[in-house]
C-alpha cells in the first residue's frame, strides 16, 4: 500500500458537480496508479476562467507497488482540502 | 401537548484543514464560531480541525465531533451519526515516539481518565514507524505522506479487537523549529503544515476502521517566541496535543451505514443548513449538502490561499459576513424565517 498525489482538470458544464465529477476522478486515479487506486481525499482547489477546475486529491494504491511507485520523487504536488 | 421549543435544525460546520483558514487554521479557534453555530441550530456537526485546540478543548452535548472522511459520507446520506454516553478511545501510538515523549502522551491519557472520567484504553505501538512526511502544494496548502499507512491499519484492527470502540492515533512529526513556515504559522500568517498529513492519517483509519477515530502530532516543545499569534497559543500549553482529541473522541457518535434503524440516529438528509468559508467550496461535503439543496451559508471573513466560490462552482449561497451573521442566518433558518427576508434591497415577487 502507498500513497500520491493526483492533480487533474476538469471542465465544468451546467447541472450538478459531483455526479461529474466524482466518475472523472475514479477514472483519473486507475489512469495514474492503475485499478487498485482509490481515493482517500479530494477537493476543488482552484477555479480558472478558460481552463476549468483543478482538482488535487491524495490515492491510495492497494497492493503490489507498480513501476510508478519506484521514482525517487514523489509526482507533483497535490492539495488535499477536506476537512480533517 | 405540542412544546412550543424550536426544534433543532442540524447543521453542518466545515472549515477545510491545512488551507490556512484565517478562522480555524490554526490551533482550534474555529471553537468559538462552533460554540456560536451550536448554540443557533441546536445540533452542530463538525471535524476535529474545528474543534481541537491542544490542551485546551470544549465539550457540548449538541456539538458532533466527526473526522473528515466520516463527515464526507454523513453529508452524501451514506452513514448516520447515532450519539452514546461515551466511547472507549484506544490510543495508537507511532513506534517512531521516542520513550520520553511517548510517556508525556500516556501521562495524559491517564490525567483525562483521572481528572475527566474518560473511558481510555488499550494503547497499542505501531510495529513499524509511520514515517510521517509534511508536503506543501503549489498554493501553499499542505498534504502528507506514510511510508507504512500498513502498520498503521494493523495496530488499529489490534485496538478495536481489545475492545476500543474510537482510536486516538498519535503519530511522530518531523520537528523543524526553524522553518519559515512554522514561523508564519506561530505568527498567525501561515498555513498550518502539520494539518494535512493529519488528515491523511485519520482519514485512512476512519476509512479502514469504521469508528471515531482522530490524530494528535507528538513533537518536541519549540522555544518560546513572544510574538505569537493568540490564534496559534494553545498549542504552546503543553507537552502534547492530545487533550483535545481524547475529549472530542470521548463522546463522539458511532457511525452506522445508511440505512440505519437505531432509535435517535441523525441523517445526512436532516440536515437544515451547512456552513463554509467563502472561498473553500469545493470539497465533497460542501458540494454533496448544496447539491442536495440544503441551504449553503458562505462566511467571506475567513480567507484561506484558495479561492474557490460559489460563482465558479454554480452554487447558490446565503452570504455572510462572518460567523456571527452565519449563526443569525441558522437561527432564521431555524424559526422559519426566509432569510431573503433579511437583505435589502428585498426583490419583489416574479
Amino acid at each position: 500500500m502507498r500513497l500520491e498525489p493526483l492533480e487533474v482538470w476538469f471542465q465544468p458544464a451546467p447541472g450538478p458537480l459531483l455526479p461529474r465529477l466524482q466518475p472523472f476522478l475514479a477514472a483519473s486515479a486507475m489512469a495514474q496508479a492503475g485499478p487498485r487506486a482509490w481515493l482517500l481525499r479530494w477537493a476543488i482547489t482552484a477555479a480558472v476562467p478558460g481552463r476549468g477546475l483543478k482538482l488535487e486529491a491524495v490515492l491510495v494504491v492497494d497492493g503490489p507497488e507498480t513501476a510508478s511507485s519506484h521514482r525517487s520523487e514523489p509526482g507533483p504536488p497535490s492539495l488535499p482540502v477536506q476537512p480533517c | 401537548m405540542l412544546s412550543a421549543a424550536v426544534a433543532p435544525l442540524p447543521t453542518l460546520l466545515v472549515i477545510p484543514t491545512g488551507v490556512g483558514c484565517a478562522v480555524g487554521g490554526y490551533a482550534g479557534d474555529g471553537l468559538p464560531a462552533a460554540r456560536l453555530l451550536a448554540a443557533a441550530s441546536g445540533c452542530l456537526v463538525t471535524h476535529p480541525n474545528v474543534m481541537n485546540a491542544a490542551s485546551l478543548y470544549w465539550s457540548d452535548r449538541r456539538i458532533h465531533y466527526v473526522e473528515g472522511w466520516s463527515l464526507d459520507r454523513f453529508a452524501a446520506g451514506r452513514l448516520a451519526l447515532a450519539p452514546v454516553a461515551s466511547q472507549r478511545v484506544g490510543l495508537l501510538f507511532d513506534a517512531a515516539i521516542e520513550p520520553e515523549l511517548a510517556l508525556r502522551h500516556r501521562q495524559v491519557a491517564e490525567a483525562c481518565r483521572a481528572s475527566l472520567g474518560l473511558r481510555i484504553g488499550p494503547v497499542v505501538v505501531t510495529d513499524a514507524p509511520l514515517g510521517v512526511g509534511l508536503r506543501s502544494g503549489s498554493s501553499g496548502a499542505s498534504w502528507g505522506t506514510l511510508a507504512r499507512p500498513d502498520a498503521l491499519l494493523r495496530a488499529g484492527e489490534r485496538l478495536l479487537a481489545a475492545g476500543a470502540t474510537a482510536v486516538a492515533v498519535v503519530a511522530r512529526f518531523p520537528d523543524d523549529p526553524g522553518s519559515e513556515a512554522l514561523a508564519a504559522y506561530r505568527r498567525g500568517s501561515g498555513v498550518d503544515a502539520l494539518a494535512g498529513a493529519e488528515a491523511v492519517i485519520s482519514h485512512l483509519l476512519s476509512r479502514h476502521l469504521g469508528v471515531p477515530c482522530a490524530h494528535a502530532p507528538a513533537l518536541d516543545p519549540l522555544p518560546l517566541d513572544p510574538a505569537l499569534d493568540p490564534r496559534a497559543a494553545a498549542e504552546e500549553l503543553g507537552h502534547t496535543f492530545l487533550p483535545c482529541v481524547l475529549v472530542g473522541l470521548s463522546r463522539a457518535p458511532d457511525l452506522l451505514h445508511e440505512p440505519a434503524a437505531r432509535s435517535g440516529c441523525l441523517h445526512g438528509d436532516e440536515l437544515g443548513a451547512v456552513v463554509a468559508p467563502a472561498g473553500a467550496l469545493g470539497g465533497a461535503a460542501v458540494l454533496a449538502c448544496a447539491e442536495r439543496g440544503v441551504p449553503l451559508i458562505a462566511v467571506a471573513a475567513n480567507p484561506c490561499v484558495l479561492e474557490v466560490g460559489a460563482e465558479a462552482l454554480g452554487l447558490a449561497v446565503l452570504p455572510a459576513a462572518g460567523y456571527a451573521e452565519a449563526a443569525g442566518l441558522v437561527l432564521a433558518l431555524r424559526e422559519g424565517l426566509d432569510p431573503a427576508s433579511l437583505y435589502r434591497p428585498l426583490a419583489g415577487l416574479d
